[in-house]
C-alpha cells in the first residue's frame, strides 16, 4: 500500500517540495493517529460500558442469590440460636427459682429457730425458776411425808403385840373361810349339774316310755348334751320328724315290693302268701335301715 | 425437734410482723410462748418433778 507522500508526489509533483510533503505527511500521520486513538478509546469505552452493564446485571443476580442464601442461612442460625438460648434461659430461670426457694426456706427455718431460741432465753429469764423449784420440792416433800405418815401409822399399830396377834388370827380365819367357800361352791356346782342331768333323764324316760326301743334310742341320741329347756321345746318336733322318716321308708318298701310282684305273676301269689304268713318283714327291713 | 404448732405460730408471727399487722403478731407471739411453757411442763412431768 502506498503512503500519503507517494500519493501527493504523484498528484502535485511539481507544486510541493520534498520538505512540504514531509511536513504534510507528518501532520497527516499525526492526525490519523490521534483520530485512531480517539476512535479506539471510544470503542473501548463503549465495550467497557457494555461489559460493565452485563457484569453489573450478572453481579446483581449473583448478589441477590447470595443474599437470599445468606438470609435463609442466617434465619436458620437465628432460629436455632434463639431456641438454644431460650432453653438455656429457661434452665437458668428454673435453677434460680429453685435456688431462691431453697434459700428462702432455709432463711425462714433459720429465723424460726432463732426466734424459738430467743423465746427460750426470754422464758428462762422471765420465769422465776427458783421459786418454782422450791414449790416443787415442797410438794414432793409433802407427799413423801404423807406416805411416811401412812406407813408409820400401820407400823405403830402392828408394833403392839396383842394387836398384831389379833390381826394375824383374823387373817388366818379369813383365809380358812375363803378356802371353804371355794370348796363349797365347787360342790354346789357339781350337784347342780347332776340335778340338771337327772331332770333331763327323767323327762326323756317319761316321754319315751310308750315308744319302741329304736325310737327311744333315736330321741335320746338326738338330745344328748342339750339342756332341758331345749329338749322341752324341740321334743314334739323330733318325734314328728322320726315318724315322718319311718312312714317314708315304709312307702318306699311298699312300692318296691309291688313293682317286683308285677314282673313274676306265678311266684307273686306264693310270695304274697308267705309275706302275710311271716308277719311284718317291712318293719324288719325298716328297723335294719333305721 | 420443734413442735409443729410452735413452728406454725412463729411463722405466723413473722408474717404478721412483715405485713405490719401487729395485733395479730402479738397474739401469735403469746401463743408461741404458751406452747414453749407447755413443752417445759410436759418435760417436768416426764421427769416427775411435780
Amino acid at each position: 500500500m502506498s503512503n500519503i507522500t507517494d500519493i501527493l508526489k504523484e498528484a502535485a509533483k511539481d507544486v510541493l517540495t520534498e520538505d512540504s510533503l514531509q511536513a504534510i505527511e507528518e501532520t497527516f500521520n499525526e492526525q490519523l493517529d490521534s483520530k485512531a486513538e480517539e476512535r479506539s478509546k471510544i470503542a473501548v469505552a463503549a465495550a467497557l460500558n457494555e461489559q460493565d452493564e452485563k457484569y453489573a446485571a450478572k453481579l446483581e443476580t449473583l448478589l441477590e442469590a447470595i443474599d437470599k442464601d445468606h438470609c435463609r442461612k442466617l434465619e436458620k442460625v437465628v432460629e436455632s440460636l434463639d431456641t438454644d438460648r431460650t432453653n438455656k434461659l429457661k434452665q437458668v430461670i428454673a435453677k434460680y427459682q429453685r435456688e431462691l426457694n431453697n434459700e428462702a426456706a432455709k432463711l425462714r427455718d433459720t429465723v424460726v429457730e432463732s426466734i424459738s431460741d430467743y423465746l427460750e432465753t426470754y422464758i428462762d429469764q422471765a420465769i422465776p425458776a427458783k421459786s418454782i423449784q422450791e414449790a416443787v420440792n415442797n410438794k414432793k416433800a409433802l407427799s413423801i411425808l404423807e406416805n411416811f405418815r401412812k406407813t408409820l401409822g400401820v407400823d405403830l399399830a402392828l408394833a403392839n403385840e396383842s394387836i398384831r396377834e389379833g390381826v394375824v388370827d383374823g387373817k388366818k380365819r379369813l383365809d380358812d373361810a375363803s378356802s371353804r367357800l371355794t370348796h363349797l361352791t365347787e360342790q354346789r356346782d357339781a350337784l347342780a349339774s347332776e340335778l340338771v342331768e337327772l331332770k333331763k333323764t327323767i323327762f326323756l324316760q317319761e316321754k319315751t316310755k310308750s315308744f319302741d326301743e329304736k325310737k327311744s334310742k333315736f330321741i335320746t341320741k338326738t338330745f344328748s348334751g342339750k339342756d332341758l329347756e331345749f329338749i322341752r321345746e324341740n321334743f314334739d318336733y323330733t318325734v314328728k320328724m322320726f315318724d315322718k322318716k319311718h312312714t317314708d321308708a315304709l312307702e318306699v318298701l311298699k312300692e318296691d315290693a309291688i313293682s317286683k310282684s308285677q314282673i313274676k305273676e306265678d311266684v307273686n301269689q306264693k310270695l304274697t302268701t308267705e309275706s302275710v304268713k311271716s308277719g311284718n318283714p317291712y318293719i324288719d327291713v325298716l328297723s335294719k335301715i333305721l | 425437734m420443734m413442735d409443729s404448732k410452735l413452728k406454725e405460730s412463729i411463722k405466723s408471727f413473722i408474717n404478721n410482723v412483715h405485713t405490719k399487722n401487729y395485733s395479730k403478731a402479738n397474739a401469735e407471739l403469746k401463743k408461741a410462748i404458751e406452747y414453749k411453757i407447755q413443752e417445759r411442763i410436759k418435760k417436768a412431768y416426764k421427769k416427775d418433778l411435780f
